[in-house]
């Protein structure tokens, strides 16, 4: 899947985490919510893999630090993010 | 805010600086770090004062950086940050008879160890996530909440390597654990048969309790020869059962099929979780950019000539919500600079024993209670 809608981008993460969709804003970062811990982490990375089909390196996992920076590297791997 | 000297060491190659610059940026962060913790922590601060160390003059000796004994940890909550910021609480597992470390971290701390464990792990694994299976319980059958038992809180930052994670054991009766043999067998051998570059991560002794012993003892053996295994936490056990590295190595190899090159031993402790300190080919742990490492002599507490065991003490500029930036240890080991056989220079150091001696031990014990005695922060 290389272009999603950004409804489609809230709600993976969203199912991730257990909450809704209306959560998921750019300045969102772990911690904030109780889901985004350590180990819900390593479940986002895995989601966005697997939705998107491809790897991140440890680098790039670490990187995330908000909902803005999961944009980011989606759009370096070429994930265009339309608005509808 | 601008970015700190720590900060910026944390953007460093960990192992390929040149050795005249990593010495220049490491004590910068190094004095920014004494710096923070003297004026936030009493005990720190107090610590100072004691070998007469000024924080305001330029740190030229790191040698001269005051070093807490790892067994203040044990005796004191130490905080440098206000309780307010602290996320999580690390508790060490206690051995008989001694109370465990409780080690506070804020998101700082939390941030500086995920980046120091990823720049060594990539060094050592390739920037690329691999299938881990991990010689542990699932920690989602462990106990959560914001205090966590340090053996979990050190699997859960490796996990950061993992593409996809299988645990080898599961909890058992009486809150043992026991080989989940079935996991084991599928785990294994689909990576043989696909030809996956997996990596068995877990501690020492459960490594070879529950994998090594049980697969030699089925006669099984595999082939991976992509294979890499990383152990940490100590020989203790396997040294009692007079177990020793290379004999390890060679099992290990023998029954997985893999290149012994790829075993690689990690030393590391709570006190200073994040920092984690792989063998080298020659054997050899070399000191990353974000650490040093001193070799003390267990009655004067003075620095040791390289080669000479003495206590090691270890230098980090990571903690930031508790005074663990200088740490003296109960380990003995032996420090040596210049290059390396393997191709890195700097300084590296093995690992030779435990303090067990009652007089050494008693010497980090009796400086703990001198520090304890003038009051702690206690919150």
């Amino acid at each position: 899947m290389k272009t999603v809608t950004e409804q489609q981008f809230k709600a993976i993460i969203a199912a991730v985490f257990g909450v809704e969709p209306s959560v998921i804003v750019d300045g969102l970062r772990p911690g904030q919510i109780p889901a985004w811990d350590s180990l819900g982490h390593l479940s986002l990375v895995s989601e966005l893999e697997r939705s998107f089909s491809f790897t991140f390196s440890m680098e790039e996992s670490l990187g995330i630090n908000s909902v803005a920076d999961i944009r980011a590297v989606l759009a370096k791997h070429g994930v265009t993010i339309t608005p509808v | 805010m601008t970015q700190s000297a720590i900060e910026r060491l944390m953007h460093e190659p960990p192992f390929t600086l040149d050795a005249a610059v990593k010495a220049e940026r490491f004590r910068e962060a190094m004095a920014e770090a004494v710096r923070h913790h003297f004026a936030n922590n009493e005990l720190f601060r107090r610590q100072a004062q004691r070998s007469g160390f000024d924080p305001n003059e330029p740190l030229k000796d790191l040698s001269r950086v005051p070093f807490l004994p790892m067994a203040i940890f044990k005796r004191l909550s130490l905080l440098s940050v206000p309780e307010a910021e602290i996320v999580r609480t690390l508790q060490s597992s206690a051995t008989t008879g001694s109370q465990p470390s409780r080690i506070a971290l804020d998101h700082v701390t939390r941030q500086r160890q995920a980046q120091a464990l990823v720049a060594v792990l990539t060094h050592v694994l390739g920037p690329e996530r691999r299938p881990f299976l991990v010689i542990d319980a699932d920690p989602v059958s462990a106990a959560t909440g914001s205090t966590l038992p340090a053996r979990q809180a050190a699997l859960r930052g490796f996990l950061i390597a993992a593409s996809d994670t299988a645990y080898a054991l599961r909890p058992a009766a009486q809150g043992s654990l026991e080989a989940d043999e079935d996991q084991i067998e599928s785990v294994l051998s689909g990576w043989q048969s696909s030809g996956t570059s997996g990596c068995i991560f877990g501690f020492t002794f459960l490594l070879y309790q529950y994998l090594l012993e049980r697969l030699e003892a089925k006669k099984r053996t595999f082939r991976l020869g992509d294979l890499a295994v990383l152990h940490i936490g100590g020989w203790k056990k396997l040294t009692q059962q007079k177990i020793s590295k290379p004999e390890l190595n060679r099992r290990l190899a023998q029954t997985l099929g893999m290149s012994e090159r790829h075993i690689i031993d990690l030393y590391g402790f709570t006190e200073q979780m994040g920092v984690v300190y792989p063998d080298c080919a020659e054997g050899w742990k070399h000191v990353p950019v974000f650490a040093e490492v001193f070799a003390r002599d267990p009655r004067t507490l003075g620095l040791v000539p390289d080669g000479t065991d003495g206590l090691l003490q270890f230098l980090t500029p990571i903690p930031h919500s508790y005074p663990g930036i200088s740490v003296l240890t109960d380990d003995l080991g032996r420090v040596r600079a210049g290059r390396c056989g393997c191709g890195t220079a700097g300084t590296a150091f093995q690992v030779t024993g435990r303090a067990s001696d009652h007089e050494v031990r008693g010497c980090g014990d009796v400086l703990a209670e001198e520090l304890q005695a003038g009051g702690g922060s206690r919150p």
